[in-house]
């Protein structure tokens, strides 16, 4: 599947310097077919060419395969290894499909401003270049790339002010999360002279967990408490952007108030990004301090876990029930992130897939399914909006409702699978207690997805909502996606075969 | 010595003028005591040794930045709030947790940075290579031989994040329909009068 | 004779086929949807005679087995076998879903597709759950068995309470199940795989065996149901359709009981010794408590809601007792609860399709129009009393004979509590068959057609074999039990 001739092996980057080059290509196009006939609607067709640059991205990624382990250039400060490569790929192919739903609610809702399309193909930019990012810097500039144009995705709808209010929120946060982590990295610049992961990998190879004498002791040539307060900015940054316990505070509002198509891209397409950043730091770098934020991360998993089950079962608005929903899922990952052996990071890494998989479905559906009497104007969906969709949209109801039992971990679906697959890596590391209360919690967060499955099916009113049909190119989408959702059950052999790959090469040090 | 004496003043003066921006009630009282905080920043850079990168702060942050706000507020009609209400407040409390924060990382920071145990014993090889601390360079050359050579992709992205804060400065603000556009009034402007901007 | 080597795939595959097939039929034409379906069904249980009749009585190993790979990196496979214990509950699913099928065949009005859908599937569910030889997937169909049975008490349930019903049953189930989810990954972290035979001759500590026999003890108990959590029960069946209810009792609720055979006694033998006073507690509170309930009860399914308990309850002291004789007459009497109970709830769901109120107070001098009703009514009134010449009369002896060994205390309150099951059974059935006919409510009456005398035939032919001529039964499970209890020994 090579294609010779577009292979230029010394530039590592090649994907993204084509996404970049035809973004700027992009802006000129648009902005002079904008002008020229005095501000036309091209929203389709600037929709469909930014699927078109995705896609070659896309393709370019898959092309420049890996003929070694791991590749590294521009001064050690880019790296192209398996991992990279997998999460660009993953990245890239549900940003392509988060494309491809929008374009519906985009029309509807009257996004008419072309540098919409834009602004997502920059954050798929910042999120390519963190994925494959080596030292801090790189993943500051990637971080502060994408967050830029994720602040005003919130708040592209001008003139409502949700809109506006949540672009705001989410600004001031981000800004704030991203000062932290830049007050980390300076500090372990000043402490260790390099912001290079694989340098400082190297620095601190006597250093493992279990090792007190070199920590803990008085006569030790160097005290390494400067390097854990570093890291502690930077992971409660990186731990802000995901939106986890206690740190969630922003993302019901900002979530809430964003137009859905903003939504759909922030709870889906970056956690995966942040996640690798935080598994090359954490895992690879600096393996050997991992006793000192152990503890403080299955604090945070409970925190996230209970706070993702409990706070879900109030919310009587659609938006709000799938943010805590993430939350408590973000909570199961960082179980697997804090095991700390070799099969968690392998674990990790097939539950975010499935889990940012899982999301693209449920947003797809959500995104989809426009209400027709709408005559109150309002542009998110209560609960009650659903109500027997099972009669109206038979195929859409069951599709919905086998996602549903995915997403809440019920059995004989792929989010089962991965689920205990998590509580079986913290279960070889002994975590029992926090298993046990994550999984009694997430029986109670099973009740808010069974409810959604009541609404749909068992209501007793006479009449459902009524919604516009979807469109032709939007169901066969979301009906490839139900096939490769069942199939994911029946063989999941290939998530699992990649991602072992993968840790093993991130796991160096464990 | 005399630098220790610029150290500390400069510091101190960065300090002072960055708790003034908050506290004080009027705008643009605010934005020059941080247009002083800039300056004594640069100062700071400057007994670094980084004369580029101080006059850069000058440049960009004051020169642009900091006339930016000027010009924001100048245009906004702004009504001050009294700041003070709450301030009694939450006052205890964050000084504790800012207490406790400046605390630790005092701490830790002196614990990191001890002086070198073995200076002064005998067995300790020092061999200065003075050509090595021959400087002929200046601060600009090596920013420019490292910048364009070894972090050429950091700076292409760094360019990338401005043409988005372009992009996106435009997409918040551009307003397609031109009739409904505000526009300043200048004779309402001009007859503003410094007496009626403070409401107490 | 024909001779098939993957018939268990089969017989597992075909229900879902038959789903399968059943999803491109238009909705509108009903009877080729019924037909398709009760087809299926029936050519499952025709397989699964098959089983039966191949079965090799002599051995006491599993026997047509067949092994299929899911994911070989993490060493989890999916094996299929059955043996004596595992033969019959397949020959009761079986049986089960084509007379529900037949139950259901005029009462269904809305969405009869999906209906069908959920049924066939759930049948897919229960076979494997009860071949299946592997204990993860036993966790995952024994989970995946709540999600047809809660769309189908949630959207063709009677009105008044079955939103909240579903949910009881959905997440008591869910909240005792997911502490065995755990003890399965604990599990599977020691040994490194699943598999069952495998497992076997693994031992764990005594410590872990306690502790996890605790965590399947409480998956287990919820379905039995004992009695602090067998607050699902009542509602379910209440709010159920008929044929719902019917393969609830009749089937889901020996997933408890076989998941008790099948895993608690191999591989925590130590524990089960150390628990069995606890079980034995509990039980007898359970068959007491809920007979003594039964009593009051104004709802006509409510009274063989409680009475499936109780009788649960009594096949746990059964199993309990761990000798061959408690342990048989545990399965056989699980066996005719599974005719017995399936066959009074269609007993009510017969009326209620002609008068659609369950209450017993609006019921009286049936005899009088419906005697051959009333004749069916009386037959496995008796067999729920336990009546010499009927199925749960051997079982309850059995189930004595054997605890009385182990326990003479237990037994002499089980036995009580029994009699207190004559009780209410006789009272209700005194009720609702003789006295006068209560005409100021009902003026038409109508007896069974020949579609529901069908429907009783097999259940009655079962029940009345089991009574006169057990060895049928028990000629196959006695190798297997008696492995079992050597086993639980050695």
């Amino acid at each position: 599947m090579r294609i010779e001739t577009l292979l230029f092996k010394e530039i590592v980057i090649l994907p993204e310097l084509f996404l970049g080059i035809s973004l700027v290509y992009l802006v000129l196009h648009c902005t002079f077919l904008a002008i020229k006939k005095n501000y036309p609607l091209i929203q389709n067709s600037v929709l469909y060419l930014g699927v078109l640059v995705l896609f070659l991205s896309c393709f370019l990624v898959l092309n420049d395969g890996l003929d070694v382990l791991e590749q590294s250039v521009l001064n050690d400060t880019i790296v192209n290894d398996y991992l990279s490569f997998f999460s660009k790929l993953v990245i890239g192919s549900l940003s392509l499909f988060c494309l491809l739903m929008i374009q519906p609610y985009l029309t509807s809702q009257k996004i008419n401003q072309f540098e919409y399309i834009l602004l997502i193909l920059f954050a798929v930019l910042g999120l390519f270049l963190l994925c494959s990012s080596n030292d801090l810097l790189t993943a500051y500039l990637a971080i502060e790339l994408q967050s830029l144009a994720f602040y005003v995705l919130a708040s592209f709808k001008k003139n409502s002010t949700h809109s506006v209010d949540a672009g705001i929120k989410y600004f001031i946060l981000g800004a704030f999360s991203s000062s932290l982590f830049l007050f980390g990295s300076s500090l372990l610049y000043g402490v260790t002279g390099t912001i290079n992961f694989e340098e400082f990998k190297d620095l601190f190879v006597n250093v493992f967990p279990g090792n007190h004498d070199v920590i803990l002791n008085e006569i030790s040539l160097f005290d390494f408490s400067l390097v854990q307060f570093g890291l502690v900015f930077i992971l409660i940054s990186l731990l802000f952007k995901l939106a986890i316990a206690p740190f969630h505070t922003w993302a019901p509002d900002v979530y809430e108030g964003s137009p859905s198509s903003s939504t759909f891209f922030f709870s889906v397409v970056p956690k995966l990004a942040i996640f690798v950043l935080l598994l090359r730091i954490f895992y690879y770098s600096f393996f050997g301090f991992f006793e000192s934020w152990r503890y403080f991360i299955v604090i945070v998993v409970v925190l996230s876990i209970i706070v993702g089950s409990f706070g879900g079962l109030e919310q009587r608005k659609l938006k709000s029930l799938l943010v805590y929903s993430s939350i408590s899922h973000m909570g199961y990952a960082l179980i697997a992130f804090s095991a700390g052996t070799f099969e968690s990071i392998q674990m990790l890494l097939c539950y975010l897939v499935v889990y940012s998989f899982s999301g693209l479905c449920v947003w797809s559906i959500f995104i989809l399914t426009r209400l027709k009497n709408n005559h109150l104007q309002k542009q998110n969906k209560d609960l009650t909006d659903l109500v027997l969709l099972g009669k109206s949209n038979y195929m859409l109801a069951i599709f919905f409702t086998t996602v549903l039992f995915s997403v809440a971990g019920f059995p004989p679906m792929i989010g089962f699978l991965v689920k205990i697959s998590v509580f079986l890596t913290a279960i070889e590391s002994s975590m029992f207690f926090v298993v046990l209360i994550s999984i009694l919690c997430s029986v109670v967060g099973t009740f808010y997805y069974i409810r959604l499955i009541k609404i749909l099916y068992f209501e007793k009113v006479l009449v459902g909502k009524l919604y516009y049909p979807i469109q032709v190119q939007s169901s066969v989408l979301i009906s490839l996606l139900f096939f490769l959702f069942l199939f994911l059950f029946i063989n999941p052999t290939l998530l699992y075969l990649f991602s072992y790959k993968i840790s093993l090469l991130v796991s160096t040090a464990v | 010595m005399i630098i220790n004496i610029l150290f500390y003043l400069f510091s101190a003066i960065l300090l002072l003028s960055s708790l003034m921006v908050i506290l004080v009630q009027n705008s643009i009282y605010s934005i020059l005591f941080l247009v002083l905080s800039f300056i004594s920043s640069a100062g700071i850079l400057f007994l670094l040794k980084c004369e580029f990168l101080a006059l850069m702060f000058i440049v960009i942050y004051v020169g642009a930045i900091a006339v930016l706000f000027l010009f924001v507020v100048m245009m906004l009609d702004l009504k001050t709030v009294n700041l003070k209400k709450d301030t009694l407040k939450y006052f205890p409390f964050g000084v504790v947790i800012g207490g406790v924060f400046l605390t630790e990382i005092l701490m830790v920071i002196s614990e990191t940075f001890k002086a070198n145990p073995y200076g002064d014993s005998f067995l300790y090889n020092s061999h200065f290579n003075w050509y090595e601390r021959m400087d002929t360079f200046t601060e600009i050359q090596a920013i420019g031989q490292v910048v364009y050579t070894e972090y050429v992709l950091q700076f292409l992205i760094a360019g990338n994040v401005l043409l988005l804060a372009t992009i996106a400065a435009v997409v918040l603000t551009i307003n397609t329909n031109v009739e409904s556009d505000k526009k300043q009034v200048i004779f309402r402007q001009l007859s503003r009068n410094y007496k009626n901007v403070l409401i107490v | 004779m024909l001779y098939i080597k993957n018939i268990l795939s089969c017989i597992l595959v075909l229900p879902l086929i038959g789903a399968f097939i059943l999803s491109f039929i238009p909705s509108s034409s009903r009877s080729l949807l019924r037909s398709i379906a009760l087809n299926c069904s029936c050519l499952t249980f025709v397989l699964s005679l098959l089983l039966w009749v191949f079965f090799n009585k002599s051995v006491g190993t599993f026997q047509f087995t067949e092994n299929f790979f899911w994911v070989p990196i993490l060493n989890l496979n999916f094996s299929i076998g059955i043996d004596g214990i595992s033969l019959f509950f397949i020959l009761l699913t079986t049986l089960l879903i084509p007379i529900c099928l037949l139950a259901s065949w005029d009462t269904i009005q809305v969405d009869l597709k999906k209906y069908l859908i959920s049924f066939l599937v759930m049948e897919f569910f229960l076979i494997g759950v009860f071949c299946t030889l592997d204990l993860l997937f036993f966790y995952i169909f024994f989970e995946s068995v709540l999600i047809p049975m809660f769309l189908i008490i949630g959207i063709w349930g009677s009105r008044e309470r079955k939103i909240r019903a579903a949910y009881f049953f959905f997440l008591y189930t869910l909240l005792g199940s997911v502490l065995m989810l755990l003890s399965i990954l604990y599990i599977y972290y020691q040994v490194g795989t699943t598999d069952y035979e495998v497992l076997l001759t693994f031992s764990f500590s005594p410590l872990e065996q306690k502790i996890m026999w605790f965590a399947f003890f409480a998956s287990f108990a919820t379905k039995v149901p004992m009695v602090p959590v067998h607050l699902w029960l009542p509602e379910a069946h209440v709010e159920a359709p008929t044929a719902g209810s019917v393969i609830l009792a009749g089937v889901l609720l020996k997933l408890g009981t076989y998941g008790f055979i099948r895993f608690s006694f191999p591989l925590f033998p130590e524990a089960c010794f150390y628990f069995a006073p606890f079980v034995y507690a509990m039980s007898v509170v359970g068959i007491v408590y809920t007979s003594f309930t039964a009593i009051r009860q104004s709802d006509f399914k409510r009274i063989i809601a409680y009475t499936s308990v109780a009788h649960m309850n009594l096949v746990m002291v059964g199993l309990f007792s761990f000798n061959v004789i408690g342990l048989e007459g545990a399965i056989l009497q699980s066996l005719s609860h599974g005719f017995v109970a399936s066959a009074l709830f269609l007993i009510i769901g017969v009326v209620y399709d002609r008068h659609h109120t369950r209450m017993v107070k609006y019921y009286g001098g049936l005899v009088h129009t419906m005697p051959i009703y009333v004749f069916i009514f009386l037959f496995f009134t008796m067999s729920n009393i336990g009546l010499p010449g009927t199925g749960s009369f051997v079982g309850e002896f059995l189930i004595l004979t054997g605890s009385f060994k182990a326990n003479t205390t237990v037994t002499f309150l089980s036995a009580t509590g029994m009699i207190i099951g004559g009780c209410y059974s006789l009272w209700l059935f005194n009720r609702i068959a003789y006295g006068n006919l209560k005409t100021q409510y009902f003026k038409n009456y109508l007896d069974i057609n020949k579609r529901e005398f069908l429907i009783f035939f097999p259940l009655l032919l079962g029940t009345l074999v089991m009574g006169i001529y057990p060895n049928i039964f028990l000629n196959s499970i006695h190798f297997s039990t008696n492995m079992l209890v050597e086993f639980m020994y050695f």
